[in-house]
């Protein structure tokens, strides 16, 4: 026994139960957005939304076999159950039938239904808790304790802990595959890259990942961990990498916000983190560099920019014509674009130093190089001319 | 009044009939069924009517996001009004829903993500604010004194609960709703199948998206307490789908859809009041997707057919080529 | 000059939502040529581009290219969509994009290599995209963004080009990049396949031709192929005359 009480390591000796549930929400939090990114990118978001309430029925039916509430295998046939419905909606799209959305709203809430008609009917013994299907038990996660190679630790970190190495080795790995079968399924094919195998790898690691959190959080978390961060990120970023980085801060930023918030109001902590969530993405979708507040800073910024396209197309058009030689000179420019001598002067330096036009020192004007006259016609395009 | 004349019907003309074909006229006659029955036969009609045109316009998650989202607004309205009067709760419903709705176009107007994306982050979001208020008011010492335990039954439903003013406030509800439907049924008609279209021979699209919103609204906050926030969006869209394998004629479409809708009322609420402790909603929306799995296989554009046309058209053209 | 025929279908049948949109086709196209596709709307010209690369269904007929399946010589061929079938948001630059034709060659999980990103950098350069290359790709305009998925079968380093309509609003520049990069490739030996709209520039920028509407109207040399007649027959002939070139 002193032997055994030596070599174990209790988790609660260095955390606090708070702690505990903070790091188990943050582990969570990030196995999911890892995944949110690509389902985002697809276009697959609702289907989040489906899997976390299709699972319950999953669950339900896992249960009929075992028998035992705290069985793993509840937690893996309601994984394999949630791939299935996943595969149900694509099946059903493809006969053309419905539409997918429409697939995806007639699906999740009949897989739903059945599972609140089976409990209530054959289960009855077993207790449904509304509110806990909905909102998990972040509270009881440090309550759960299981030994690992001598580690006590809540068992609901350690599942997620596994689910997020797994989800972090699936996407490093196959982060190309991933990258161009999101961004062209057709080149994605032709390349060599089945776009179906990636596809139904991605949904079976978001299924077994949904049921591990739905078992924390509850299923509406689920739903704003997946969607949530990697929706923010997508508006910030301008490269994947960077897009899955910048979705794990947003996502380690919303549950710590959330569950002191939660804390410290005694209230819901998986219905705050959802909220702060959502705040986290309407503000991201106000600030973003597309966002509304930004445009309005950028109209300013953009002026800047438009007066050296301006000085571009001014040079372009008269290039080829008769008044060339009087068009491009210097006096002229200045007058004909009623700009001040010092501000013609840095923005045709500026100009210069970025190769789109040079000095033609002999005729004393100005011309656009061949970057600049490939600018011309972009920014022809650009203006629609 | 009405279930004593009712009774008297049933007891004249149809007792033996409906008990020779398998009905129990015990439970088909007695007030609570005939209560509940009527409420989710009316509820099912409209909503199934409405929702036909939110499949048509390809907007059938909308609904489900604004019928999770309509939750927080029924436990703010119970924080206001400090009580469970149904009416007060529905305004809550109608207000948090049609704020959802609204800050749901205003991202995907102004920013790059995905509808899906959009809908997804604020259901979860309103949903989630919606659990933060419950739990609030549990622990809360004002609160803690008033009743409200009635609150959980808007998150699943429970038909059985329902009362004679619920079923009114439903009619209150579906009249009008069905009225707008009708006097604007040509308007609805090309607002749904060409948008632009509808701009361009002056109907404003604002307008009708605005009739549209309310009256799905006044729907979906209705029967919240039938079936249930995270259910309620199968009501809008499960009997247009069904509708839509059978005819592609609008008027067609309404009218089905509307059938299916209260013929799986009936259905669902009676095998729910036959086996105790089934759900009604549940039962009434598993009724629904049945009919709706089953028209897509037997429809005239359903797989079957489908299945019958392609193989007789692959045999002509394996017939043509040879020749 | 021998002709080698590099890319043969045979009897090709195909349908969308169980309406045929091509009948029975046989095609041929000639290895190093500079091949055009043209029909009226509607005539299947994207299907056929599709249903020869296998990416959408046939319902009959075979298609081999250099004598073998497409499956067997992928690596060989680029094709390069209409410009609107991919995200354009999508967070990923100019470079990562081309950086993509090198994935052909990789394979599974292997990631591309200084070489590879060399390559592409040089594929951008050749489009005379190099300033761009750290653009996020909505940020781009139309022709760039045409010039970028050219650059990208460059990176490639293919032997077929298949093109959908790759000159559909772009402006005059990119045009003429993306021409001076066909007749640069055809002498380098590869073989291009373009589907073109514009019956003005078709003899300037193209020695080979194919019409189609629904079915092969006529295919051969262009200086053979390109005549009234068989406009007519693919319904093309309103309002333009060859005579009016």
């Amino acid at each position: 026994m002193i032997y055994q009480n030596l070599l174990l390591t209790k988790i609660s000796d260095f955390l606090n139960y708070n702690q505990q549930m903070l790091l188990t929400l943050i582990v969570t939090g990030i196995a999911c957005s890892i995944l949110g990114c690509f389902l985002v990118l697809n276009k697959l978001s609702m289907l989040t939304d489906a899997l976390s309430h299709s699972i319950l029925l999953g669950i339900v039916l896992a249960y009929f076999v075992t028998k035992d509430l705290n069985s793993p295998l509840l937690l893996i046939g309601a994984g394999i159950f949630g791939v299935f419905t996943v595969y149900a909606i694509g099946l059903l799209s493809k006969t053309r039938l419905v539409k997918n959305d429409d697939a995806v709203g007639i699906i999740f809430p009949l897989f739903f239904s059945l599972a609140v008609i089976l409990i209530s009917t054959f289960a009855r013994n077993v207790h449904l808790d509304t509110d806990i299907v909905l909102m998990g038990q972040v509270i009881m996660i440090p309550l759960n304790n299981m030994t690992v190679f001598g580690v006590e630790l809540p068992k609901a970190l350690f599942y997620m802990l596994i689910i997020l190495l797994i989800n972090l080795i699936f996407v490093a790995v196959f982060f190309k595959e991933l990258k161009v079968s999101s961004f062209d399924p057709e080149f994605a094919t032709l390349a060599g890259f089945s776009s179906g195998l990636l596809f139904y790898g991605l949904m079976t690691l978001t299924s077994f990942t949904a049921v591990a959190a739905f078992d924390a959080v509850g299923a509406i978390l689920v739903i704003a961990l997946f969607v949530g961060p990697a929706a923010s990120a997508y508006m910030l970023t301008k490269s994947l990498k960077k897009m899955l980085l910048v979705s794990i801060i947003f996502s380690m930023l919303n549950s710590t916000l959330g569950f002191y918030l939660a804390i410290v109001l005694n209230v819901s902590i998986s219905g705050m983190i959802a909220v702060i969530t959502g705040m986290t993405t309407f503000m991201t979708v106000l600030l973003n560099r597309q966002g509304i507040i930004t445009a309005i800073y950028l109209r300013h910024k953009n002026r800047k920019e438009f007066r050296l396209d301006l000085l571009i197309m001014h040079l372009g058009n008269h290039e080829d014509q008769e008044d060339a030689e009087f068009e491009l000179g210097f006096a002229t420019i200045k007058d004909h674009l009623s700009w001040e001598r010092e501000t013609t002067e840095r923005r045709l330096n500026r100009l210069i130093d970025q190769g789109f036009v040079q000095r033609n020192h002999e005729k004393k004007i100005f011309c656009l190089t061949e970057k600049g006259r490939l600018r011309y016609d972009m920014i022809k395009v650009d203006y629609g001319m | 009044m009405l279930s004593v004349y009712l009774n008297k019907i049933f007891s004249l003309n149809f007792a033996n009939l409906l008990n020779a074909i398998g009905l129990d006229f015990e439970i088909l006659s007695s007030y609570t069924f005939i209560v509940v029955c009527l409420g989710t036969m009316i509820l099912a009609t409209v909503a199934g009517m409405v929702g036909t045109i939110t499949v048509l316009k390809g907007q059938s998650l909308i609904g489900d996001a604004i019928g999770h989202s309509s939750y927080p607004g029924i436990i703010i309205a119970f924080m206001i009004g400090m009580s469970l009067d149904s009416v007060s709760l529905m305004i809550g419903a109608i207000i948090s829903g049609t704020l959802a709705f609204i800050i749901i176009q205003f991202i995907d107007k102004n920013s790059k993500l995905n509808l899906d994306a959009v809908l997804a982050v604020i259901l979860s979001a309103f949903f989630g604010l919606g659990m933060v208020l419950k739990s609030f008011i549990q622990g809360h010492p004002i609160y803690g004194k008033v009743p409200q335990g009635g609150l959980s039954n808007y998150i699943f439903g429970q038909a059985a609960f329902i009362r004679t003013i619920d079923v009114q406030l439903i009619l209150a509800v579906a009249i009008p709703s069905l009225l707008i439907l009708f006097l604007f049924y040509k308007e609805f008609k090309i607002f749904v199948f060409d948008e632009v279209y509808a701009k361009s021979i002056g109907l404003s699209s604002t307008l009708m998206y605005v009739l549209l919103v309310l009256i799905t609204m006044s729907v979906i906050a209705t029967g919240l307490k039938l079936v249930g926030a995270i259910l309620i969006s199968s009501f809008l869209i499960v009997p247009g789908i069904t509708a839509l394998q059978w005819s592609n004629r609008f008027s067609h479409v309404l009218i089905i859809a509307a059938i299916v809708g209260s013929f799986s009322a009936f259905v669902g609420t009676y095998i729910s009041s036959v086996y105790a402790g089934m759900s009604t909603g549940p039962c009434i929306i598993v009724v629904m997707s049945g009919l709706a799995f089953i028209s897509m296989f037997i429809s005239p554009k359903g797989l079957l057919a489908n299945w019958l046309r392609r193989r007789k058209y692959l045999n002509d053209l394996s017939k043509s080529l040879i020749d | 000059m021998s002709e080698n025929i590099i890319v043969k279908v045979e009897d090709l049948t195909m349908a969308y939502h169980d309406k045929p949109v091509l009948w029975d086709n046989d095609v041929n196209i000639v290895e190093n040529s500079r091949t055009a596709i043209i029909g009226p709307n509607g005539a299947g010209k994207s299907t056929l581009l599709k249903g020869i690369l296998g990416l959408q269904k046939t319902l009959s007929g075979t298609v081999e290219i250099m004598g073998k399946s497409v499956k067997q010589v992928y690596k060989k061929i680029a094709y390069i969509p209409q410009s609107n079938s991919v995200n354009w948001d999508f967070p990923t630059t100019a470079l990562d994009v081309v950086l993509m034709g090198r994935y052909v060659h990789l394979g599974w999980i292997k990631r591309p290599k200084k070489k590879d990103i060399e390559i592409a950098r040089n594929a951008l350069h050749k489009m005379g995209m190099q300033d761009y290359a750290k653009r996020q790709i909505s940020q781009l305009s139309g022709g760039q963004k045409q010039r970028v998925f050219i650059a990208r079968a460059i990176a490639q380093n293919a032997e077929i080009y298949f093109m959908d309509e790759p000159l559909a609003g772009v402006d005059k520049n990119t045009e003429k990049v993306i021409i001076d990069f066909l007749k640069d490739s055809q002498k380098q030996g590869k073989t291009s396949i373009v589907i073109h709209h514009d019956l003005n520039t078709l003899a300037d920028y193209f020695d080979h031709l194919v019409i189609l509407n629904k079915r092969i109207i006529a295919q051969g040399k262009m200086s053979e192929t390109l005549t009234q007649a068989n406009l007519d027959a693919a319904d093309m002939g309103g309002g333009f005359t060859i005579a009016a070139m």
